[in-house]
Protein backbone atom coordinates (compact mmCIF):
# COMPACT_ATOMS: atom_id res chain seq x y z
CA UNK A 1 0.00 0.00 0.00
CA UNK A 2 1.59 3.72 -0.94
CA UNK A 3 1.98 5.62 2.01
CA UNK A 4 -0.28 8.54 3.05
CA UNK A 5 2.29 11.08 3.74
CA UNK A 6 5.32 12.78 1.89
CA UNK A 7 7.48 12.75 5.02
CA UNK A 8 6.98 10.59 7.97
CA UNK A 9 9.49 10.34 11.01
CA UNK A 10 9.07 8.33 13.57
CA UNK A 11 11.12 7.99 16.71
CA UNK A 12 14.10 10.87 15.07
CA UNK A 13 16.54 11.54 17.48
CA UNK A 14 19.37 13.13 17.27
CA UNK A 15 22.42 14.06 19.59
CA UNK A 16 25.53 16.49 19.39
CA UNK A 17 28.27 14.63 21.94
CA UNK A 18 26.13 12.98 24.66
CA UNK A 19 23.42 16.13 24.62
CA UNK A 20 20.20 14.34 22.99
CA UNK A 21 19.13 17.45 21.69
CA UNK A 22 16.45 16.30 19.64
CA UNK A 23 13.99 13.45 21.61
CA UNK A 24 12.44 10.91 19.76
CA UNK A 25 10.07 12.79 17.12
CA UNK A 26 6.90 11.79 15.10
CA UNK A 27 5.41 13.95 12.65
CA UNK A 28 4.07 13.61 9.26
CA UNK A 29 3.59 15.86 5.91
CA UNK A 30 0.73 14.80 3.29
CA UNK A 31 1.38 15.95 -0.03
CA UNK A 32 -0.54 19.42 -0.37
CA UNK A 33 0.03 20.14 2.68
CA UNK A 34 1.92 23.22 4.05
CA UNK A 35 2.85 22.55 7.70
CA UNK A 36 4.52 25.46 10.50
CA UNK A 37 6.93 24.09 13.03
CA UNK A 38 7.55 26.86 15.80
CA UNK A 39 9.08 27.20 19.16
CA UNK A 40 11.47 29.24 20.44
CA UNK A 41 15.29 29.42 19.96
CA UNK A 42 17.04 26.12 21.16
CA UNK A 43 14.03 24.23 20.48
CA UNK A 44 15.49 21.99 18.38
CA UNK A 45 13.67 23.36 15.23
CA UNK A 46 16.79 24.02 13.30
CA UNK A 47 18.13 20.38 14.01
CA UNK A 48 15.23 18.36 13.07
CA UNK A 49 15.42 19.73 9.63
CA UNK A 50 18.88 19.06 9.56
CA UNK A 51 18.10 15.66 10.79
CA UNK A 52 15.57 15.47 7.86
CA UNK A 53 18.29 16.27 5.15
CA UNK A 54 20.84 13.95 6.44
CA UNK A 55 22.75 16.67 7.15
CA UNK A 56 23.62 15.04 11.35
CA UNK A 57 23.55 11.44 12.21
CA UNK A 58 20.48 10.72 13.66
CA UNK A 59 18.20 7.66 14.78
CA UNK A 60 14.82 6.37 14.31
CA UNK A 61 13.46 6.42 11.37
CA UNK A 62 12.06 8.27 8.39
CA UNK A 63 10.41 8.24 5.08
CA UNK A 64 10.04 9.88 2.11
CA UNK A 65 7.04 9.09 -0.62
CA UNK A 66 6.84 5.73 1.19
CA UNK A 67 10.97 5.01 0.94
CA UNK A 68 13.26 5.02 3.64
CA UNK A 69 15.90 7.80 3.74
CA UNK A 70 18.00 7.16 6.65
CA UNK A 71 20.64 5.97 4.51
CA UNK A 72 20.53 8.29 1.56
CA UNK A 73 22.86 10.83 1.54
CA UNK A 74 22.47 14.32 1.37
CA UNK A 75 22.71 15.08 -2.26
CA UNK A 76 20.68 12.18 -3.34
CA UNK A 77 17.74 14.04 -1.45
CA UNK A 78 17.42 16.44 -4.52
CA UNK A 79 16.96 13.84 -7.02
CA UNK A 80 14.34 12.16 -5.25
CA UNK A 81 12.36 15.77 -4.38
CA UNK A 82 13.46 17.14 -1.25
CA UNK A 83 15.18 20.14 -0.20
CA UNK A 84 16.01 22.95 2.16
CA UNK A 85 16.14 26.85 2.27
CA UNK A 86 18.38 26.99 4.85
CA UNK A 87 18.67 29.54 8.03
CA UNK A 88 20.17 32.81 6.78
CA UNK A 89 19.54 31.75 2.90
CA UNK A 90 23.11 30.91 2.29
CA UNK A 91 22.92 31.96 -1.43
CA UNK A 92 26.22 31.47 -2.83
CA UNK A 93 27.47 35.24 -2.23
CA UNK A 94 30.55 35.63 -4.87
CA UNK A 95 28.30 34.43 -8.16
CA UNK A 96 25.55 35.85 -9.61
CA UNK A 97 21.87 35.35 -9.37
CA UNK A 98 21.43 33.18 -12.56
CA UNK A 99 24.58 31.33 -11.21
CA UNK A 100 23.03 30.88 -8.67
CA UNK A 101 19.50 29.63 -9.92
CA UNK A 102 21.52 27.59 -12.48
CA UNK A 103 23.06 25.67 -9.98
CA UNK A 104 19.71 24.87 -8.22
CA UNK A 105 18.95 22.57 -11.04
CA UNK A 106 22.45 20.85 -10.94
CA UNK A 107 20.75 17.45 -10.07
CA UNK A 108 18.31 17.43 -13.01
CA UNK A 109 19.83 15.54 -15.94
CA UNK A 110 20.84 18.02 -18.84
CA UNK A 111 17.88 15.71 -20.90
CA UNK A 112 15.54 17.99 -19.04
CA UNK A 113 16.23 21.32 -20.41
CA UNK A 114 12.64 22.42 -21.48
CA UNK A 115 11.45 21.41 -17.70
CA UNK A 116 14.60 23.38 -16.48
CA UNK A 117 13.84 26.46 -18.45
CA UNK A 118 9.91 26.56 -17.31
CA UNK A 119 10.86 26.30 -14.10
CA UNK A 120 13.52 29.29 -14.64
CA UNK A 121 10.36 31.65 -16.11
CA UNK A 122 8.29 30.62 -13.07
CA UNK A 123 10.78 31.61 -10.49
CA UNK A 124 11.32 34.80 -12.21
CA UNK A 125 7.61 34.88 -12.32
CA UNK A 126 7.22 34.36 -8.92
CA UNK A 127 9.82 36.91 -7.77
CA UNK A 128 10.29 39.52 -10.58
CA UNK A 129 12.65 41.23 -8.84
CA UNK A 130 15.06 38.67 -9.76
CA UNK A 131 14.85 38.60 -13.57
CA UNK A 132 16.06 42.41 -13.35
CA UNK A 133 19.66 41.65 -11.29
CA UNK A 134 20.76 38.42 -12.74
CA UNK A 135 23.63 39.57 -13.45
CA UNK A 136 23.97 40.71 -10.10
CA UNK A 137 26.70 39.62 -7.43
CA UNK A 138 24.15 37.29 -4.94
CA UNK A 139 26.13 39.02 -2.16
CA UNK A 140 25.11 42.26 -3.25
CA UNK A 141 21.59 41.66 -2.62
CA UNK A 142 19.25 43.19 -0.48
CA UNK A 143 17.90 40.74 2.53
CA UNK A 144 14.74 40.27 1.10
CA UNK A 145 16.17 39.60 -2.24
CA UNK A 146 18.27 37.09 -1.35
CA UNK A 147 15.64 35.64 0.48
CA UNK A 148 14.27 35.42 -2.64
CA UNK A 149 16.78 33.57 -4.54
CA UNK A 150 17.17 31.51 -1.99
CA UNK A 151 13.62 30.09 -2.17
CA UNK A 152 14.07 30.70 -6.37
CA UNK A 153 17.36 28.43 -6.12
CA UNK A 154 15.59 25.86 -3.95
CA UNK A 155 12.20 25.90 -6.39
CA UNK A 156 15.26 24.89 -9.06
CA UNK A 157 16.04 21.72 -7.75
CA UNK A 158 12.29 21.22 -8.80
CA UNK A 159 11.55 19.71 -5.65
CA UNK A 160 8.08 17.90 -4.51
CA UNK A 161 8.45 19.04 -0.40
CA UNK A 162 10.28 22.58 0.31
CA UNK A 163 11.66 22.50 3.82
CA UNK A 164 12.21 26.23 5.30
CA UNK A 165 14.44 27.26 8.38
CA UNK A 166 13.47 30.57 9.52
CA UNK A 167 12.76 32.29 6.22
CA UNK A 168 11.95 35.63 7.54
CA UNK A 169 15.00 35.97 9.70
CA UNK A 170 16.72 38.79 9.47
CA UNK A 171 14.64 40.40 7.37
CA UNK A 172 12.18 43.61 7.01
CA UNK A 173 8.43 43.66 7.51
CA UNK A 174 7.34 43.89 3.89
CA UNK A 175 10.24 41.47 2.97
CA UNK A 176 8.91 38.87 5.47
CA UNK A 177 5.26 38.97 4.02
CA UNK A 178 6.80 38.84 0.31
CA UNK A 179 8.42 35.98 0.80
CA UNK A 180 5.40 34.38 2.85
CA UNK A 181 2.93 35.36 0.10
CA UNK A 182 4.81 33.71 -2.05
CA UNK A 183 4.72 30.39 -0.20
CA UNK A 184 1.68 30.47 -0.35
CA UNK A 185 1.35 31.25 -3.43
CA UNK A 186 3.25 27.95 -4.29
CA UNK A 187 1.28 25.84 -1.90
CA UNK A 188 -1.85 26.79 -3.72
CA UNK A 189 -0.13 25.64 -7.04
CA UNK A 190 0.09 21.97 -4.73
CA UNK A 191 3.59 22.22 -3.27
CA UNK A 192 4.28 20.90 -0.45
CA UNK A 193 6.28 23.35 2.46
CA UNK A 194 7.46 22.55 5.97
CA UNK A 195 8.98 25.74 7.55
CA UNK A 196 10.32 26.07 10.63
CA UNK A 197 9.72 29.40 11.65
CA UNK A 198 9.55 31.50 14.93
CA UNK A 199 7.25 34.43 13.96
CA UNK A 200 3.73 32.30 14.63
CA UNK A 201 1.21 34.33 13.02
CA UNK A 202 3.32 34.55 9.77
CA UNK A 203 3.65 30.99 9.34
CA UNK A 204 -0.22 29.88 11.20
CA UNK A 205 -1.88 32.23 8.22
CA UNK A 206 -0.94 29.83 5.92
CA UNK A 207 -0.30 26.63 7.60
CA UNK A 208 -2.76 23.73 7.30
CA UNK A 209 -1.27 21.94 10.58
CA UNK A 210 1.60 23.31 12.94
CA UNK A 211 3.64 21.45 15.30
CA UNK A 212 5.07 23.21 18.59
CA UNK A 213 9.07 22.75 20.04
CA UNK A 214 10.40 23.31 23.14
CA UNK A 215 13.60 21.52 24.27
CA UNK A 216 13.73 19.21 21.40
CA UNK A 217 10.79 17.52 21.68
CA UNK A 218 7.11 18.22 19.95
CA UNK A 219 4.74 19.52 22.90
CA UNK A 220 1.51 20.59 21.26
CA UNK A 221 0.03 20.77 17.77
CA UNK A 222 -2.24 23.14 17.70
CA UNK A 223 -4.96 24.06 15.11
CA UNK A 224 -3.97 27.09 13.23
CA UNK A 225 -7.28 28.44 12.41
CA UNK A 226 -7.79 28.24 16.23
CA UNK A 227 -7.22 31.68 17.29
CA UNK A 228 -7.37 30.75 20.96
CA UNK A 229 -4.59 28.67 20.80
CA UNK A 230 -2.51 30.97 18.92
CA UNK A 231 -2.59 33.33 21.97
CA UNK A 232 -1.96 30.47 24.14
CA UNK A 233 1.02 29.87 21.57
CA UNK A 234 2.18 33.57 21.96
CA UNK A 235 1.84 33.77 25.91
CA UNK A 236 3.44 30.29 26.48
CA UNK A 237 6.06 30.13 24.24
CA UNK A 238 6.56 32.34 21.87
CA UNK A 239 6.74 35.72 23.68
CA UNK A 240 5.44 38.76 22.15
CA UNK A 241 4.70 37.89 18.52
CA UNK A 242 2.28 40.41 17.70
CA UNK B 1 73.78 51.00 -18.32
CA UNK B 2 71.17 48.19 -20.21
CA UNK B 3 69.54 49.30 -23.38
CA UNK B 4 66.05 48.48 -24.36
CA UNK B 5 66.47 45.17 -25.68
CA UNK B 6 68.60 43.70 -23.13
CA UNK B 7 65.52 44.86 -20.50
CA UNK B 8 63.56 43.15 -23.04
CA UNK B 9 65.29 40.42 -23.10
CA UNK B 10 64.90 39.75 -19.66
CA UNK B 11 61.45 40.87 -19.21
CA UNK B 12 60.65 37.84 -21.90
CA UNK B 13 62.67 35.72 -19.84
CA UNK B 14 60.62 36.46 -16.11
CA UNK B 15 57.39 36.09 -18.36
CA UNK B 16 58.36 32.98 -19.64
CA UNK B 17 59.18 31.06 -16.01
CA UNK B 18 56.57 33.75 -14.73
CA UNK B 19 53.88 31.69 -16.55
CA UNK B 20 55.00 28.25 -15.31
CA UNK B 21 54.69 30.26 -11.79
CA UNK B 22 51.29 30.44 -12.66
CA UNK B 23 50.49 27.82 -13.60
CA UNK B 24 51.35 26.40 -9.91
CA UNK B 25 49.75 29.02 -8.37
CA UNK B 26 46.34 28.17 -11.09
CA UNK B 27 46.96 24.91 -9.95
CA UNK B 28 46.74 26.17 -5.79
CA UNK B 29 43.47 27.98 -6.77
CA UNK B 30 41.87 25.27 -8.95
CA UNK B 31 41.96 23.09 -5.28
CA UNK B 32 41.42 25.64 -3.21
CA UNK B 33 38.36 26.35 -5.37
CA UNK B 34 36.95 23.02 -4.74
CA UNK B 35 37.48 22.72 -1.22
CA UNK B 36 39.20 25.22 0.77
CA UNK B 37 42.70 23.22 0.57
CA UNK B 38 46.49 24.06 0.36
CA UNK B 39 48.35 21.67 -1.49
CA UNK B 40 51.69 21.99 -0.68
CA UNK B 41 52.67 19.06 -3.20
CA UNK B 42 52.16 21.05 -5.77
CA UNK B 43 55.51 21.66 -6.83
CA UNK B 44 55.77 17.56 -6.13
CA UNK B 45 53.40 17.33 -9.38
CA UNK B 46 55.13 19.45 -11.30
CA UNK B 47 58.99 17.88 -10.83
CA UNK B 48 56.87 14.43 -11.60
CA UNK B 49 55.25 15.95 -15.08
CA UNK B 50 59.42 16.51 -16.34
CA UNK B 51 60.72 13.55 -14.34
CA UNK B 52 57.89 10.94 -15.96
CA UNK B 53 58.04 12.57 -19.63
CA UNK B 54 61.88 11.90 -19.79
CA UNK B 55 61.44 8.52 -18.10
CA UNK B 56 58.97 7.79 -20.64
CA UNK B 57 60.42 9.46 -23.77
CA UNK B 58 64.25 8.61 -22.61
CA UNK B 59 64.44 5.35 -21.40
CA UNK B 60 60.97 3.80 -22.41
CA UNK B 61 61.58 5.48 -25.86
CA UNK B 62 57.74 6.75 -26.11
CA UNK B 63 57.09 9.44 -28.95
CA UNK B 64 57.83 12.98 -27.01
CA UNK B 65 53.97 13.69 -27.69
CA UNK B 66 52.82 10.32 -26.48
CA UNK B 67 55.29 10.70 -23.11
CA UNK B 68 53.71 14.04 -22.36
CA UNK B 69 50.08 13.26 -22.26
CA UNK B 70 50.80 9.38 -20.70
CA UNK B 71 52.85 11.98 -17.96
CA UNK B 72 49.85 14.51 -17.57
CA UNK B 73 47.47 11.47 -17.18
CA UNK B 74 49.76 9.79 -14.63
CA UNK B 75 50.61 12.47 -12.28
CA UNK B 76 46.51 13.39 -12.79
CA UNK B 77 45.77 9.97 -11.10
CA UNK B 78 48.27 10.45 -8.62
CA UNK B 79 46.53 13.63 -7.57
CA UNK B 80 43.11 11.34 -7.37
CA UNK B 81 45.13 8.48 -5.82
CA UNK B 82 46.27 11.07 -2.59
CA UNK B 83 42.48 12.69 -2.60
CA UNK B 84 41.44 8.84 -2.29
CA UNK B 85 43.59 7.64 0.00
CA UNK B 86 44.59 10.43 2.28
CA UNK B 87 42.44 13.53 2.28
CA UNK B 88 39.12 11.71 1.70
CA UNK B 89 39.61 9.80 5.15
CA UNK B 90 40.72 13.08 6.76
CA UNK B 91 37.59 14.81 6.06
CA UNK B 92 35.90 12.19 7.04
CA UNK B 93 37.49 12.17 10.31
CA UNK B 94 36.38 15.69 10.20
CA UNK B 95 40.41 16.84 10.06
CA UNK B 96 40.74 20.85 10.23
CA UNK B 97 41.89 22.65 6.87
CA UNK B 98 45.33 22.80 8.85
CA UNK B 99 45.87 19.01 8.85
CA UNK B 100 44.79 18.26 5.60
CA UNK B 101 47.37 21.09 4.59
CA UNK B 102 50.34 19.35 6.63
CA UNK B 103 48.82 16.11 4.68
CA UNK B 104 49.95 17.53 1.84
CA UNK B 105 53.57 18.90 2.76
CA UNK B 106 54.10 15.00 3.73
CA UNK B 107 52.95 13.95 0.32
CA UNK B 108 55.46 16.08 -1.49
CA UNK B 109 58.02 14.51 0.65
CA UNK B 110 57.16 11.29 -0.36
CA UNK B 111 56.67 12.57 -4.06
CA UNK B 112 60.39 13.94 -3.65
CA UNK B 113 61.93 10.58 -2.01
CA UNK B 114 60.10 8.42 -4.49
CA UNK B 115 61.32 10.05 -7.73
CA UNK B 116 64.89 9.83 -6.17
CA UNK B 117 64.66 6.43 -5.71
CA UNK B 118 62.52 4.80 -8.19
CA UNK B 119 64.62 7.60 -11.10
CA UNK B 120 67.52 8.61 -10.13
CA UNK B 121 69.28 12.31 -8.28
CA UNK B 122 70.33 13.53 -11.53
CA UNK B 123 69.19 16.07 -13.57
CA UNK B 124 66.87 16.12 -16.78
CA UNK B 125 65.99 17.65 -19.70
CA UNK B 126 63.73 16.92 -22.46
CA UNK B 127 64.12 17.98 -26.32
CA UNK B 128 62.32 21.50 -27.51
CA UNK B 129 59.05 21.07 -28.61
CA UNK B 130 59.71 22.33 -31.75
CA UNK B 131 63.04 22.31 -32.84
CA UNK B 132 64.71 25.31 -33.99
CA UNK B 133 66.66 28.53 -33.37
CA UNK B 134 65.36 31.38 -31.54
CA UNK B 135 63.07 33.84 -33.56
CA UNK B 136 64.93 37.25 -33.52
CA UNK B 137 63.39 40.58 -33.50
CA UNK B 138 64.48 44.03 -32.91
CA UNK B 139 67.65 42.66 -31.32
CA UNK B 140 65.49 39.97 -28.98
CA UNK B 141 66.09 36.52 -29.36
CA UNK B 142 62.48 34.73 -28.27
CA UNK B 143 63.23 30.78 -28.09
CA UNK B 144 60.33 28.82 -29.73
CA UNK B 145 60.13 26.57 -25.86
CA UNK B 146 59.46 29.98 -24.51
CA UNK B 147 56.42 30.72 -27.04
CA UNK B 148 54.95 27.41 -26.16
CA UNK B 149 55.14 27.97 -22.92
CA UNK B 150 53.46 31.54 -22.92
CA UNK B 151 51.32 30.24 -25.78
CA UNK B 152 50.32 26.99 -23.66
CA UNK B 153 49.53 28.92 -20.66
CA UNK B 154 47.31 31.47 -21.65
CA UNK B 155 45.25 28.93 -23.29
CA UNK B 156 44.99 27.21 -20.18
CA UNK B 157 43.63 30.06 -18.41
CA UNK B 158 41.24 30.92 -20.66
CA UNK B 159 39.87 27.49 -20.82
CA UNK B 160 39.43 27.23 -16.82
CA UNK B 161 38.11 30.87 -17.02
CA UNK B 162 35.25 29.19 -19.31
CA UNK B 163 35.21 26.14 -16.96
CA UNK B 164 34.87 27.92 -13.89
CA UNK B 165 32.15 30.86 -15.69
CA UNK B 166 30.31 28.50 -18.05
CA UNK B 167 29.77 25.01 -17.26
CA UNK B 168 27.53 23.49 -14.50
CA UNK B 169 30.32 21.47 -13.24
CA UNK B 170 32.81 24.44 -12.98
CA UNK B 171 30.15 26.21 -11.45
CA UNK B 172 29.24 23.75 -8.96
CA UNK B 173 32.80 23.30 -8.04
CA UNK B 174 33.09 26.59 -6.58
CA UNK B 175 29.54 26.47 -5.25
CA UNK B 176 31.20 23.47 -3.13
CA UNK B 177 34.05 25.85 -1.66
CA UNK B 178 31.99 28.54 -0.62
CA UNK B 179 29.42 25.95 1.04
CA UNK B 180 29.48 22.76 0.66
CA UNK B 181 26.62 21.80 3.20
CA UNK B 182 24.11 24.03 0.77
CA UNK B 183 25.90 22.31 -2.18
CA UNK B 184 25.03 18.81 -0.91
CA UNK B 185 21.21 20.29 -0.44
CA UNK B 186 21.03 21.15 -3.89
CA UNK B 187 22.63 17.69 -5.22
CA UNK B 188 26.54 18.15 -5.64
CA UNK B 189 28.28 15.15 -4.22
CA UNK B 190 31.18 17.35 -2.67
CA UNK B 191 33.62 14.60 -2.21
CA UNK B 192 33.48 14.49 -6.14
CA UNK B 193 34.64 17.75 -6.32
CA UNK B 194 37.30 17.56 -4.20
CA UNK B 195 38.00 14.55 -6.35
CA UNK B 196 38.24 16.65 -9.56
CA UNK B 197 40.29 19.79 -7.87
CA UNK B 198 42.76 17.33 -7.22
CA UNK B 199 42.95 15.53 -10.67
CA UNK B 200 42.91 18.72 -11.91
CA UNK B 201 45.33 20.47 -10.02
CA UNK B 202 47.57 17.77 -10.52
CA UNK B 203 47.27 17.73 -14.28
CA UNK B 204 47.80 21.74 -14.08
CA UNK B 205 51.45 21.17 -11.83
CA UNK B 206 52.52 18.55 -14.95
CA UNK B 207 51.34 20.38 -17.62
CA UNK B 208 54.16 23.47 -15.87
CA UNK B 209 56.56 20.89 -15.24
CA UNK B 210 56.50 19.62 -18.78
CA UNK B 211 56.62 22.92 -20.41
CA UNK B 212 59.58 24.35 -18.20
CA UNK B 213 61.72 21.08 -18.67
CA UNK B 214 63.02 22.00 -21.81
CA UNK B 215 64.37 25.21 -21.13
CA UNK B 216 65.91 24.52 -17.38
CA UNK B 217 66.16 20.81 -15.72
CA UNK B 218 64.17 18.55 -13.91
CA UNK B 219 65.39 16.47 -10.72
CA UNK B 220 63.70 15.02 -7.94
CA UNK B 221 64.30 18.44 -5.83
CA UNK B 222 63.01 20.97 -7.99
CA UNK B 223 59.46 20.78 -6.38
CA UNK B 224 59.68 22.65 -3.37
CA UNK B 225 60.93 25.89 -4.93
CA UNK B 226 58.04 25.25 -7.71
CA UNK B 227 55.29 25.15 -4.55
CA UNK B 228 56.93 28.00 -2.74
CA UNK B 229 56.68 30.41 -5.93
CA UNK B 230 53.39 28.68 -7.36
CA UNK B 231 52.02 29.43 -3.71
CA UNK B 232 53.34 33.38 -3.93
CA UNK B 233 51.61 33.78 -7.24
CA UNK B 234 48.66 31.98 -5.95
CA UNK B 235 48.81 34.73 -2.24
CA UNK B 236 49.61 37.91 -5.21
CA UNK B 237 46.53 37.50 -7.59
CA UNK B 238 44.34 36.32 -4.88
CA UNK B 239 44.26 32.78 -3.38
CA UNK B 240 40.90 31.28 -5.11
CA UNK B 241 41.14 33.13 -8.34
CA UNK B 242 42.77 30.90 -11.41
CA UNK B 243 43.31 34.19 -13.18
CA UNK B 244 44.66 36.35 -10.08
CA UNK B 245 47.47 33.44 -9.86
CA UNK B 246 48.51 33.46 -13.33
CA UNK B 247 49.13 37.04 -13.36
CA UNK B 248 50.87 37.03 -9.51
CA UNK B 249 53.26 34.20 -11.16
CA UNK B 250 54.04 36.29 -14.07
CA UNK B 251 54.46 39.05 -11.75
CA UNK B 252 56.28 37.13 -9.56
CA UNK B 253 58.75 35.81 -12.94
CA UNK B 254 59.04 39.69 -14.05
CA UNK B 255 60.63 40.82 -10.34
CA UNK B 256 62.89 38.11 -10.40
CA UNK B 257 64.13 38.56 -13.37
CA UNK B 258 64.78 42.47 -12.57
CA UNK B 259 65.95 41.27 -9.31
CA UNK B 260 68.44 39.27 -11.31
CA UNK B 261 69.18 42.33 -13.68
CA UNK B 262 69.03 45.48 -11.53
CA UNK B 263 70.97 43.77 -8.54
CA UNK B 264 72.84 40.25 -8.66
CA UNK B 265 71.32 37.15 -9.82
CA UNK B 266 71.50 36.23 -6.61
CA UNK B 267 69.45 38.78 -5.20
CA UNK B 268 66.55 37.99 -7.10
CA UNK B 269 64.59 36.01 -4.55
CA UNK B 270 65.30 38.63 -1.91
CA UNK B 271 63.29 41.20 -4.78
CA UNK B 272 60.77 38.90 -5.13
CA UNK B 273 60.15 38.21 -1.57
CA UNK B 274 60.24 41.35 -0.25
CA UNK B 275 57.66 42.36 -2.94
CA UNK B 276 55.56 40.11 -1.50
CA UNK B 277 56.09 40.74 2.20
CA UNK B 278 55.16 44.25 0.81
CA UNK B 279 51.94 43.00 -0.59
CA UNK B 280 51.04 40.96 2.08
CA UNK B 281 50.95 43.90 4.19
CA UNK B 282 49.48 46.25 2.00
CA UNK B 283 46.90 43.92 0.42
CA UNK B 284 46.56 40.47 2.50
CA UNK B 285 43.84 39.75 0.32
CA UNK B 286 45.69 39.94 -3.01
CA UNK B 287 45.42 41.99 -6.09
CA UNK B 288 42.12 40.09 -7.36
CA UNK B 289 38.94 39.23 -5.77
CA UNK B 290 38.74 35.07 -4.74
CA UNK B 291 35.52 33.22 -6.80
CA UNK B 292 34.94 31.56 -3.91
CA UNK B 293 34.62 34.32 -1.25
Amino acid sequence: MREAALLRSQGLSASYGHVEVLKPIDIHVAPGEFIAILGPNGAGKTTLLKAIMRLIPSQGELMFDGQSIVNTPTWALADLGMTLVPESRMIFGPMTVLENLQLGAYSRPGADRAAVNADFEAVLKLFPKLSQRLDQIAGSLSGGEQQMLAVGRALMVHPRLLLLDEPSLGLAPRASSEVFQALGQLNQQGLTILVVEQKAPLALSLAHRAYVMHTGQIIATPDPKDIASRDALAHLYLGDIQ
Amino acid sequence: MYNASTLLQFLIGGISVGCIYGLVGVGFSVLYNASGIINFAQGGFVMLGGMVTYVLYSLVGLPLIAAMIAAIAFVALLGLVIEWTIIKPLRQRSASVFIMILATLACQILIENAALHLIDDKPHSLPYFTPGPPLQYAGIAIGLQTLWIIGVSLLIVFLLGLFYSRTQFGRAMRACAINPEVASILGMRVERMVASGFLLSAALGAIGGILITPTQYTAFFVGVPFTVSGFVAAIIGGLGNPLGAFIGGIVLGVLQSAGAVFIDAGYKNVVAFGVLLCVLFLRPQGFFKSLVE
